[in-house]
Formats: C-alpha cells, structure tokens, sequence
C-alpha cells in the first residue's frame, strides 16, 4: 500500500487526492494544509486522514509519496521541506514546477541528490489526443516537422481587472495554462531555445504572452497564451504541427491529420480515452496517477515529466517573459 | 411498462432533456460547443429546445442550478407546463463553483462567496444551518443549508409549488467524496432529500465504485436516483462497460437514468438508443438536444425504442 499525503487543499490537492483514494493499492493518510480555516473544516470533511499546518509536521507518519498542490510560489520552499525533513521518498509537484527557473534547477539538484521519483503534473501527455500526435511524429507520419503554433486559451480571467492578484499568485497565465503547452511541445521536439517574443496583433487580451522558439532540430515554434478569452468556457491547449508530407491540428478534445487524401479525424471517443479505472475531471489525471504509483512501487522511472522536464519548462517561460 | 410523455409515473419511463447543450458543454470537442448559435445557449433559445422536446415525447428536465436552467423553469411555469413535467436538479453546478475558485483565490474565497450569497438570500433555514454548522464543525448541517438554499432558487424561478422529484449531488462533488471516503457528505445528502421530500440522488461517472461504497457504508440505494453515462462504446463508462451494466444489474429498486448515450455526439441516434433500449433496468435516459428537429424526433424515438423493447 502506497501512503500518500497532500501538500495543499485546493482543488487540485483535492483532484489527485480523491484520485489516489479510489485507486487500488493507495491511499490518502495525511494533508497539510495552512489556511488555519480550511484546516479546521477539512479536519471533519476528511476523518480518517491526518491534518497538519506545516510540511515538516509529516514526518514520521510513514509517507511514502506527497502530493504538492499549492501555488506554484511556494513548491520551492515546500519540496525542499519534504526531502530535508524525510517527510517522504517520493514527490508529485503540481505543475508549474516553480516560480522560475533558477528555483526550479534547486529542486532538481535536491531531488537527485535525495532519489524517488520526481514527477511533475503535466497530465497531458497522458491525453489520448496529445499521445496519438506524439505515436504520428514518433512514425515520421508528417515527414520532417518544420513548425508548429501552440496555444492555451481560457476564460478564467476574463471579467479580471488588469493586474489581478489572483492571476498573478497562479504565475499569471503563462506559467499556469501555458507551462501545459510548453511542456507538450519540448515532449514532441525535444528542447526548446526562446528566440523572440511573438508578433502582437492588435485588440488582443491584456495578458496575452507570445513567443518564438527554436528546436534542436531547427523546428520552429509559436506560443500564444491567454487566460481572458471569453468564448473559451474551458481551458482549452492545441497545437497545429506542419510537416513535409502533412500536418496535424491537435486539441484536448481531437486530433485531424491533414495531407492526405481526406484528413483523418479522431476523437477521445476513438481513442479509447475514458478507459480508466477512475474517473474524476479528465481521464488524463487519473492515468497519471497510475503512472506515478507504478513508479513509486516498482522503482521505474514516471512516465509522464520528471523535475528535469519542469525545469526545461520554465526555462523556457523566463526566456518568453524575459523577451517580451 | 408505458411510456407516456406527462406526467411522469412510476412506471413511465423516464425520457429527460438533458441540459449540457444549453450550458455550452460539449463532450465532443470545444470547437462544437463554440459554434452552438446563441439560440441554444441564450434563455429564449433553450426555453424553445426545452418546450419542444417537451411537446414531442419528453416527460421532464435534468438540470444543473443555474442561471439559466433557472430561467428556463420560469417560462415553463408561465406556460402552465411546470406541473406535468419531471425535475431533476444538480447541485452544486460545479462548473461555476470551480471557475469561482480560480477567479477568489481559492477554496476560502469560493466558501466566503457563497457564504454571502447564503446570507444574501435571507432564506433563515439556510443561514442558521450555515452559521450553526460553521461553530460546531459540522459540515453536514453546512451541506444541508446549502441545498436548502438552491431548493430556494428553484422555487423563486419555477413557483413555491414547483416539485423536484430529486436532488441529485453533481459528479464531480460526488465522485470526490466517493475517492476521499467522504460518506458524512452522503449521509446529509440523503437526510437533506428526506427533508425536502424528494428521492436522494447521485451524479456519477463510477457507478460501480458507488454501489460498492454504499454497500460498505451500509447506506441504502432504495427509492435513491442515479444518473450514470450508458452508451455503446463504453464512453466514460468507468471503469469499464461491463462493470457498470453489472452494476445496474444489482440496482432492481434504483431509478437509474442513463445520460451521455451518444457518447458526447460520437454515436448516431439509432444506435445510441437501440442499446439504452437493451437495458431494462434503466428507468430513463437524459439527452440534451441543441436543434429543433432533434427536440421533434428524439424522444419519440426512445419512446418506441422502449415500448418494442418491452414487447
């Protein structure tokens, strides 16, 4: 049995919570929870798990893996608690992985130097959609790749003011939305360099972040971010990747194959996407629950993004922003 | 077993529209449910869906507490057609509860939000269940306010007699509970739909995972409504198709409605409801309809559907 314990009583410690509960083979012994009100109430919402106020307080409870979903601010701070304090051998990080490159470099020499997995939640490499791109490209199905247009667009800001604290304690909208685009295209092509903000039309939201980049390979890329786009009810990633012979346009939802003679189209539904033993939000989170336990019991590495992985993310989100 | 489309009685089967469509959801791609026109996602537009499928083979409506679905029950009521039409109501609509999340900060943003809105709403059962709770950590009274409180909005829109037939705790609040072993928030589920005198009811994507923990908790599913995907292909059928139809299989006194039966727009009609057909312990089906000629002809067709069935 896999002891868990959540770092943060937000909905996503809440998400993988629940979904570590209904698992076989796991369960949620402990959470630590600041908010001394949520703490209260969530001491008789959750009776049969362990409350605490502070990281270090975890130790000794026989945690073999925490979950840390609290904003991205403070993963820093906290995964370095879980390793100094042996609260646990194994870490899940909430995406992002940290507030900037430079913390997040320390948290990867911390995690080698401890051992365990490491693993970051970029669930959407677990998505049926973004796994058949990844087989397509793996097969050479487009020819060679020359470039690709990222985008993750959302609504969650949009009747937001300007400079919206909430916006902003989330890592604004490029490191919360958009770390899952970025790590999706450094997945597909390998490491990615930032050679230019992006071209800014007119009239576009506030917050939109832009950027250019270049594969090892020489594929070059676009991202555009936003969490202000109205007539975007959910978040919503895709990515159009052109090649020689085809191109793909890939959402969450679908994936077209265009090039040949009619496109192809699949959707989760073809995909086989919902098959999983439970389901809470979108399958992907609990694929990647899977993954991070059979890493955990059998030594292996994750499947999904390591520490390393979330580094080379936001190395990538200073270069935009430090471009723009 | 007849089917008739008003009012809905024990022994009718259940042909609900189903509300996703009108709230801009579409299980298919985001793309769809962007392109829907303003005349299904707008008040007046659903209204019409809903007041045509009503007229053509529909015995009730499978709503989230919304705004909108709120609206649509006021024009129901002022065309007289409030009373012959089974309500089913999902609470919390948990699309704008998260949303609210992200937007206050949070869960103690979200809690002070709707605290307000509780207070605000000057409904006395609701507030001193939500103060009360709040002093003794009682979540349950907490919850139970709460419910109070959306029963509340129902009867501002729809008229104080409006009946529901059953609260229904939304999936993703339900199946949380259901992973975090949460069975206090059950309990007040049920004792909050024995108050109000309606059948308790439960929103899940993992019905065998909640007939199982029932079980365990020894809180019975008797007389209780369950509103589950069923379809061909299985679609988020978890964990798996078989599983599930087993589960309806152990739920003889359970009026089990089955909903994504198109597989979120995959499958076509026909073969969508010749398999719902196939499965006689459903007491029903919920399908949303975003165009007149399905609101015409859907219902009909499950209606046929079920009575060749039951031949």
């Amino acid at each position: 049995m896999v002891n868990v314990a959540l770092v943060g009583l937000g909905k996503m410690g809440i998400l993988h919570g629940a979904i570590m509960g209904a698992l076989p083979g796991a369960r949620v012994v402990a959470a630590c929870e600041r908010n001394r009100v949520v703490r209260h109430f969530a001491k008789s919402a959750l009776p049969n798990v362990k409350l605490v106020g502070e990281v270090p307080e975890l130790a000794g409870l026989a945690i073999d893996a925490v979950y840390v979903a609290t904003l991205p601010g403070s993963h820093h701070p906290v995964v370095r608690d879980v390793y100094e304090h042996g609260v646990a051998e194994h870490v899940f990080v909430e995406k992002s992985l940290a507030a900037s490159h430079a913390q997040a470099l320390e948290m990867c020499r911390l995690a080698d130097s401890h051992g365990g997995v490491a693993a970051v939640g970029f669930q959407k490499r677990f998505g049926g959609t973004f796994a058949k791109a990844k087989e397509i490209l793996e097969a050479s199905g487009l020819g060679s790749v020359t470039g690709f247009e990222a985008y993750s667009y959302s609504s969650d800001f949009a009747d937001a003011g300007h400079q919206d604290a909430t916006a902003a304690s989330r890592g604004g909208g490029l490191r919360d939305q958009g770390s899952h685009v970025i790590d999706l295209a450094m997945w597909f092509f390998g490491d990615l360099e930032v050679i230019s903000p992006g071209a800014s039309p007119a009239g576009v939201p506030p917050d939109l972040s832009l950027g250019r980049v270049r594969a090892e390979d020489g594929v070059v890329g676009t991202f555009s971010v936003s969490a202000r786009m109205p007539q975007y009810r959910l978040p919503e990633i895709g990515m159009r990747i052109t090649g020689s012979k085809a191109s793909i346009d890939v959402t969450d939802d679908r994936i077209v194959l265009n090039g040949h003679v009619s496109p192809r189209r699949w959707h989760r539904q073809d995909l086989d996407d919902s098959s999983v033993p439970f389901l809470l939000g979108d399958p992907e989170y609990t694929r990647e629950g899977v993954a991070f336990l059979e890493a955990v019991r059998n030594g292996r590495a994750f499947a999904g993004a390591d520490f390393h992985a979330g580094a080379r993310v936001e190395r990538v989100i200073d270069g935009i922003l430090a471009a723009a | 077993m007849t089917v008739t489309s008003s009012p809905p009685h024990a022994d009718d089967k259940l042909l609900l529209v189903g509300d996703n469509p009108f709230l801009g959801v579409s299980h298919l791609s985001q793309d769809r449910a962007r392109e829907r026109a303003p005349d299904v996602t707008g008040a007046a537009g659903a209204g019409e869906l809903l007041a045509t499928a009503l007229d053509h083979g529909a015995n009730g409506f499978l709503f989230s507490v919304s705004e909108l679905s709120l609206t649509m029950l006021s024009t129901l009521r002022r065309r007289g057609r409030l009373g012959s039409t089974g309500l089913y109501a999902i609470a919390p609509w948990s699309f704008e509860y998260v949303r609210a999340a992200v937007r206050l900060g949070g869960m103690p943003g979200l809690a002070r939000e709707l605290g307000e809105r509780v207070f605000r709403s000057r409904n006395a059962y609701a507030v001193a269940q939500g103060i009360n709770g709040a002093v003794r950590n009682d979540l349950g009274a907490v919850y139970k306010g709460y419910l109070n409180y959306e029963a509340a909005r129902i009867r501002t829109a729809g008229g104080p007699d409006v009946q529901i037939a059953s609260y229904l705790l939304h999936e993703v609040v339900g199946d949380m509970a259901l992973g975090l072993d949460m069975e206090w928030l059950f309990r007040a589920h049920v004792e909050a739909n024995r108050r109000a005198g309606t059948a308790p009811g439960y929103n899940t994507r993992n019905l065998p995972l909640l007939v199982e923990k029932f079980r365990r908790w020894d809180i019975s599913l008797a007389g209780a409504v369950i509103a589950a995907p069923f379809n061909a292909e299985g679609f988020q059928m978890c964990p798996s198709r078989a599983a599930c139809e087993a589960a309806l299989e152990e739920l003889p006194d359970t009026d089990v409605i089955a909903f994504s039966i198109l597989a979120a727009g995959h499958l076509g009609y026909t073969e969508a409801i010749d398999y719902v057909a196939t499965l006689p312990r459903l007491r029903g089906v919920a399908v949303g309809v975003s165009k007149p000629e399905h609101a015409r002809s859907t219902f009909k067709d499950l209606e046929r559907a079920f009575r060749r069935e039951a031949v």
